[in-house]
């Protein structure tokens, strides 16, 4: 028990019963050097203060639950270590979310918009199952990989200024993961999913803050499918002067 | 806590049953950390916007005729426009710096039409060689070297 020291948690608190705005509530806890943001939330929680709110789930950077704001800068809780920080530290929501309750956010606008750029492979026509599997080289894998491994954790929603200011803005997850699909060989959706990022609020409303790659978790760099996304939209622009409209892959 | 974002940043497109705080903005919105690079590479538009209407000034200059043109050499020489000068250099080299050397590489998707994307590495040496071989070039010609 030697190794406890101790810790100021300044943790914001929103009871919508209650609350017209946020507040804070202060915690001093005894945490080990060992621990994770998440380890003393759910201390918190289970010794100290039963009301407080918070989503966690899996506890090894997978899930994606558990993002909030550390020091105000969007983390995974359960991947930060508590020795990387002072005697302080100030947890909040992630921002730019509506919130449900404390460290709850509302996920409903984020899967409205995950939705809306079709997140899965689209195809004019299927094979049969007796036709076989597609097939992909590890060359058309590596095209997408790195923007495949997004955990849908909000962190670079909550980096990005341009969330917070633009509504309609679609966002870096989901852009990043249209722009996967529209990089697989087996997905013929290009077409469609272009015309979403091309609308008002996809592509171009980025500015290129970078911050949503800065916070990834996952190293998906979210900047860099927006922005090729982008690019693409330009090389199109420019082919049309010259050829008939794109068509499905 | 940063300041208020836009009340429907993120809201779902049909009201919730619960209450809801407002969103905020990144507490270190706009002013600290790494936004900080961000606004200023923004703020750096000015720049660019005020040196084409300069642009567009020199070129009615020319077509004016040489007193025109000599009138104007004589306004540049005006310490305002020479400190305007030495701050949009600083700024001009801030965006290209940012945006070439730190954020241009991953812009390019893996494929542009049949041609594969050159190794990310490659892009900073290149766009540097360039950078510095039209320095040179503009240098020459501002130096009298082609007649």
């Amino acid at each position: 028990m030697s190794e406890l020291q101790k810790k100021t948690f300044v943790i914001t608190r929103f009871d919508p019963d209650k609350d017209e705005v946020p507040k804070t509530q202060t915690y001093e806890i005894p945490v080990r050097p060992d621990w994770k943001v998440l380890d003393a939330l759910n201390f918190i929680k289970d010794e100290v203060d039963g009301t407080l709110s918070h989503r966690w789930s899996c506890r090894m950077a997978v899930c994606g639950s558990c993002g909030m704001t550390v020091n105000g800068e969007p983390k995974l809780t359960c991947k930060t270590a508590l020795s990387d920080y002072g005697d302080t530290l100030e947890v909040g929501p992630l921002s730019n979310f509506p919130v449900i309750r404390d460290l709850v956010v509302e996920l409903e606008g984020f899967m409205e918009k995950f939705k809306a750029v079709k997140p899965w492979i689209l195809r004019a026509k299927e094979k049969a199952p007796e036709e076989g599997v597609y097939r992909q080289s590890p060359e058309e894998l590596e095209a997408f990989k790195q923007f495949s491994m997004c955990i849908n954790c909000m962190l670079c929603y909550a980096a990005c200024p341009v969330v917070g200011n633009e509504p309609d803005y679609l966002g870096p997850a989901a852009i990043a993961l249209g722009h996967r699909y529209n990089l697989d060989s087996r997905d013929e959706g290009d077409v469609e999913r272009n015309q979403v990022f091309r609308e008002e609020g996809g592509v171009y409303s980025c500015s290129y803050a970078n911050e949503c790659s800065e916070v990834c978790p996952k190293n998906v760099d979210p900047a860099a499918a927006i922005n090729q996304a982008k690019f693409l939209a330009l090389v199109d622009w420019a082919k049309s002067f010259v050829s008939s409209p794109p068509r499905r892959k | 806590m940063g300041r208020l974002a836009d009340p429907l940043a993120m809201s779902p497109s049909r009201p919730g049953r619960t209450r809801t705080a407002p969103p905020v903005m990144p507490a270190e919105f706009p002013a600290q950390g790494r936004y900080r690079s961000y606004m200023l590479f923004g703020a750096c538009c000015v720049f660019f916007l005020l040196s084409s209407l300069l642009f567009l000034r020199v070129v009615n200059a020319l077509a004016t005729g040489p007193e025109a043109w000599d009138e104007l050499l004589r306004e540049f020489r005006h310490p305002l426009y020479l400190a305007y000068n030495v701050a949009a250099l600083a700024g001009f080299v801030f965006t290209a710096r940012r945006f070439l050397f730190q954020l241009f590489a991953k812009t390019q998707p893996p494929r542009i039409g049949p041609f594969p994307r050159p190794p990310l590495a490659v892009f900073s040496p290149v766009l540097g060689a360039a950078w510095l071989a039209a320095t040179a070039l503009i240098f020459c010609i501002l130096w009298g070297a082609f007649p």
